[in-house]
């Protein structure tokens, strides 16, 4: 048979996430074809989704670039094959050539067992968009990905961690984290203790500052676990006297809505850019977070409510760079911090084109790079992309499978630290290195960015 | 007008026209799909002459098959060769600049590389996997298109007076070599089908790599 039934697909019984849906598998379909109607119908995504649905040479390309089918070699994760568990039933139910022709031209009646398979296979793949860089159709499987998980959402099909993370984040002053205001506040008066202790001056994080230029927004798991990227972040936004504040009312840039729900994500983003407009901010200066940057950036402009249209977005990195291009910021001679290597975060890389900012910071403060091969746009996901890192069920799968490419990438580079500015990222890494005996430590930016300023009295 | 008349004298012009309103059409359908949101790819080439260069490169190397499928890229890369080298061939003889065995050799091809990527898609597990019943028929559309040319040539009488009327806008049934009529016919089918399968990507790309992977802030 060429072409088995989905539904006849096994499913891979060493992958352990399993979700399930409130609705009978009838209903499942019906609100499954509806929720895909009502996507098509909108104009947000008209023209890369219907492109990316409507074309497909199945050259299978895409497969020499995904980790993950690297690393299984099975054929539910050849990116192809996912894409077209959405493709088909697509071509089935919204094209006059599928209604007519069905499995000749690829279409296919949506079955229970198809949403199985999709399930599975849309959080199987990271959202990387390794695949999409020599597409010769330039077709993005990521989307395709994408808009699966928001269909499987709206029939209940979503990892549970997601879901509770993002029910904390948008109760009432709620984090993803659930840390409150008064720990939050805590925290923010540690770390400045710390920065004392590390530097001899007092290096203010202000909070609550009204007019003040930049309004910085950490994915808020950092207070918790990247103590040293926050301080370095102070210390950059001190040394170059910048006009800064975190606000209390909401200080989690962590928007998980990139990864399953348009609805959460402009939620979340609406909520953060009211307490940018409540503190009078000019720009939200997002931290070292691939995905919370991505959110913010490519969404502002589309789910932005259109009173906060007039806020700058920019990352963290793009602010510290043009902090040593003024002159506002400069860096000691360099203290020897053994061999780096600079891991590419996918959503700040090929998601944004933030590739040179981090390597010139890390240049100009005297720290040697120690490629990884390959880098840039064709650098592997960390293995924990599109929101799996999230969910402890799937560490087995993300330290043998998603990130099992990732480790040997690593270890190649013989490295003593790996920097990333992402905390997805950094979670994933720093279990990778454990999990594969790798001896490196892992790192954000501004850790070693922070460490190495001059001119921190300044302010 | 007889069944010969109807394909001698209408439909060669009747399937063109269809194509080029079918390609027509997905064009500028595409073209109005609005793109509220940014879906870009970093980096991209830079400029428009950067842009061209890269897609003139992949459009006449098959750059990235080749670096990552190189067997497949045998088939794909000479199959549309094939496919531009008939036309150009096809023209080149009926100018009389090229002898009918040039037409033959391209046929071969022609019939060649679709043999081949038939035997991939069904050999190779992994592309066997991705390949749907459409890609067969295409395939086989094209080889049976190539059968049908070779078939008709050598024929007992040269096809160039009846293409030179066509193009003239002056189609003469009577100069059109029976042997042909099953080319003429699976030619303008495959002409008419074109801009409604998966092989309207000469189209679909311009739009994928311009309006959406580089698409600019």
């Amino acid at each position: 048979m060429l072409h088995p039934p989905l539904d006849q697909q096994p499913i891979d019984p060493a992958y352990p996430f399993r979700s399930e849906s409130p609705l009978s598998r009838e209903e499942r379909k019906a609100r499954f074809l509806g929720a895909l109607k009502g996507i098509l119908e909108l104009d947000l995504y008209d023209r890369p989704l219907k492109m990316y649905l409507d074309t497909c040479a199945r050259c299978n390309n895409c497969a020499g670039q995904c980790p993950v089918f690297q690393a299984t070699g099975d054929v539910h994760d050849l990116p192809a094959w996912r894409s077209d568990l959405l493709r088909r039933v697509y071509r089935r139910y919204f094209t006059p050539s599928g209604r007519l022709l069905g499995r000749l031209v690829g279409a296919k009646k949506l079955t229970a067992g198809d949403i199985d398979a999709m399930v599975e296979a849309f959080y199987r793949c990271t959202m990387c968009r390794r695949c999409a860089v020599h597409c010769p159709l330039a077709v993005d499987n990521a989307l395709i990905t994408r808009i699966g998980r928001v269909l499987l959402a709206e029939i209940g099909f979503v990892p549970k961690n997601i879901t509770v993370s993002v029910a904390a984040q948008l109760a009432k002053g709620g984090n993803t984290s659930s840390i409150p205001p008064a720990a939050f506040i805590d925290t923010l008066d540690f770390l400045e203790e710390e920065l004392v202790d590390e530097t001899g001056i007092n290096i203010p994080i202000p909070r609550d500052v009204e007019g003040a230029e930049y309004f910085f927004a950490a994915p808020v798991s950092d207070y918790i676990m990247e103590a040293d990227t926050l301080m370095g972040i102070a210390r950059v936004f001190h040394a170059a006297g910048a006009s800064w504040t975190v606000g209390t009312e909401n200080y989690d840039a962590i928007n998980y809505g990139l990864f399953y729900s348009d609805d959460k994500l402009e939620e979340i983003l609406n909520r953060l850019l009211a307490e940018v407009r409540r503190l009078k901010c000019g720009t939200l200066v997002i931290g070292e977070c691939g995905h919370a940057t991505k959110a913010a950036l490519l969404f502002h402009k589309v789910f932005g409510r259109s009173e906060y249209r007039d806020i700058r977005i920019e990352s963290i990195l793009q602010v510290t760079r043009r902090f040593l291009a003024e002159g506002k910021i400069s860096f000691a001679a360099s203290k020897d911090q053994g061999s780096v290597t600079y891991h590419d975060p996918c959503n700040l890389g090929r998601g944004l084109g933030l590739y040179e900012e981090p390597r010139e910071l890390l240049a100009a403060a005297g720290i040697e790079v120690v490629e990884m091969q390959p880098n840039r746009e064709m650098n592997l996901c960390c293995g924990g992309g599109g929101g799996l890192v999230v969910a402890p069920d799937l560490h087995d799968w993300r330290m043998s499978v998603g990130g099992l490419l990732k480790a040997e990438q690593l270890r190649a580079t013989g490295a003593k630290t790996v920097v990333a500015p992402c905390a997805n990222c950094k979670k994933q890494l720093r279990e990778l290195v454990q999990h594969h005996n790798i001896d490196m430590e892992v790192a954000g930016l501004h850790d070693l960015v922070g460490r190495a300023l001059t001119r921190e009295e300044k302010a | 007008m007889t069944g010969m008349e109807f394909i001698a004298r209408v439909f060669p012009y009747l399937a063109l026209g269809l194509f080029v309103l079918g390609t027509a059409w997905r064009f500028l359908r595409w073209r109005s799909l609005p793109a509220h949101l940014k879906w870009t790819l970093y980096p991209f080439p830079k400029g428009t002459a950067g842009q061209l260069k890269y897609m003139a490169g992949e459009i006449f190397t098959f750059g990235t098959i080749y670096r990552f499928n190189r067997r497949l890229w045998i088939g794909a890369y000479v199959l549309h060769m094939a496919m531009g080298g008939f036309v150009l061939f096809s023209i080149l003889y009926l100018a009389g600049w090229l002898p009918g065995t040039a037409v033959r050799i391209i046929l071969w091809i022609l019939l060649a590389a679709p043999v081949y990527l038939v035997a991939l898609r069904s050999f190779n597990k992994y592309l066997r996997a991705v390949t749907t019943p459409e890609e067969f028929f295409n395939l086989i559309f094209l080889a049976a298109f190539a059968v049908a040319g070779l078939a008709a040539s050598p024929s007992a009488m040269s096809p160039r007076a009846y293409f030179v009327g066509l193009m003239l806008m002056r189609p003469d049934a009577a100069s059109l070599p029976p042997e042909l009529v099953p080319a003429i016919l699976l030619g303008g089918l495959f002409l008419i089908y074109l801009p409604w399968s998966r092989m309207i990507h000469y189209i679909s790309k311009y739009f994928a790599y311009h309006a959406i992977k580089w698409q600019k802030n």
